[in-house]
């Protein structure tokens, strides 16, 4: 296979959360397969530490870009938003015909809750005229909180796994495949919902008194 | 019922002013944020209002002021141009923010997990602006106004579509019953 040339996009507002450990697994797989791999930052972008006349070029050079993001209120986030509306604004030209696929991950265990946010990837690829390749849902990505790959033990072989088989369908012009998706669902039966929740919660309880001294976390504020 | 408004909206468009107009002729007591105009830090995913300190972002901004008036409100009006089948940026940055009016602890209803409210659940009408014909970024929008109303435990919502070529009677007509909507369940 001759080689591709890949930006991978953390639309996250965290550097270093769960959504850059994702690009970066994405960066280094494709990577040792030959290919070029470069991450950017979305919140670089708002920030203005980056530039946005220098990103054309970074995007005329490549084949794909794959937007790697959480899910904010049950879609994108906000600086994912911003930057799309950014690149619709201005980068129409680079964009065309480039493939374009994404991974949405979010903190609870159901990966249908990523749907809209991948959809809306979906409709953004097909304003800016470019190859969609569907998207991919990550359950539980809250729990990993930016751990790399490498360090989550077999749940991470096993996103890493996925990433492999994903690359591969991309790299092919293939569509995000659902035996892929299959890999990341977690299989957790909903009767379990309710201890996630107490352990959850207890965890939270003892964190606030620990770090923070914090007894009342259901303070109305608002409402003072 | 009090009601408040939030509007995305950078342009003049028919249907800011036709919800105006609507409130009024229904005496509706509303209170009318444009968001353009006010500063809204967006969430930097910190994680500060879950423990450190409780229900509030560390970054100072426009926030309080809205939140302040939604939780004493019965109803809560989202006005959005529909971007890539979701909320335009504008309205992303406040709706980002809304879980500072849930507590950290997760419950379980109807099979799902979700946040639970710290307020009294407001309900919600969604109005978008679809400027392009396609049903499915539609859909996509309503998905998105349910699943925040969901996470919200709002009594009730609606997502409403609207249409450029859409006569602004239409759009009153649509408001109105959907509010009679709203007032019953309240």
């Amino acid at each position: 296979m001759s080689k591709r040339s890949i930006v991978l996009i953390n639309g996250s507002p965290r550097r270093n959360g769960t959504s850059y450990s994702f690009a970066r697994t994405l960066e280094i797989l494709a990577e040792e397969d030959e290919n070029t791999a470069t991450v950017i930052h979305a919140i670089d972008y708002f920030d203005r530490k980056a530039s946005l006349y220098h990103l054309k070029s970074i995007i005329s050079q490549s084949d794909f870009i794959g937007l790697v993001m959480p899910m904010y209120a049950d879609t994108l986030p906000y600086i994912t938003i911003w930057f799309l509306e950014q690149l619709s604004l201005g980068f129409k030209n680079e964009l065309r015909d480039k493939s374009l696929f994404s991974i949405v991950q979010c903190g609870f265990p159901e990966v249908a809750l990523c749907q809209p946010a991948i959809k809306s990837a979906g409709f953004f690829a097909e304003d800016m005229g470019m190859n969609w390749l569907g998207g991919l849902g990550v359950g539980f990505g809250a729990f990993i909180n930016g751990t790399l790959l490498e360090n989550y033990g077999s749940r991470g072989r096993k996103i890493t796994s996925a990433f492999k088989h994903l690359l591969q369908d991309v790299f092919s012009g293939n569509k995000v495949s659902t035996t892929v998706q299959n890999l990341l669902t977690p299989r957790v039966p909903k009767f379990l919902y309710r201890p996630i929740a107490f352990f959850y919660n207890e965890k939270i309880k003892r964190e606030a008194i620990k770090k923070y001294g914090i007894r009342n976390l259901d303070r109305h504020v608002y409402l003072e | 019922m009090e009601v408040v408004v939030v509007d995305a909206f950078e342009d003049e468009n028919p249907i800011s002013s036709t919800v105006k107009k609507m409130l009024e002729e229904n005496n509706t007591s509303y209170t009318y944020f444009m968001l353009k105009n006010m500063v809204i830090h967006p969430c930097r995913g910190c994680g500060s209002c879950s423990t450190k300190i409780p229900g509030q972002c560390i970054f100072k901004d426009d926030m309080p002021v809205l939140l302040r008036n939604i939780v004493k409100s019965g109803l809560l009006i989202m006005l959005t141009p529909i971007r890539f089948g979701g909320y335009a940026s504008q309205l992303k940055k406040f709706s980002d923010k809304c879980p500072l009016l849930c507590s950290p602890f997760l419950e379980v209803k109807s099979g799902h997990l979700y946040h639970t409210s710290r307020y009294r659940p407001t309900s919600i009408i969604g109005i978008g602006l679809n400027e392009k014909n396609d049903r499915k970024r539609e859909e996509n929008y309503k998905a998105v106004l349910s699943g925040n109303a969901f996470n919200m435990q709002s009594p009730y919502h609606k997502a409403i579509v609207l249409y450029p070529w859409d006569d602004t009677y239409e759009i009153g007509y649509v408001l109105r019953n959907t509010l009679k909507e709203v007032e019953k369940n309240e």
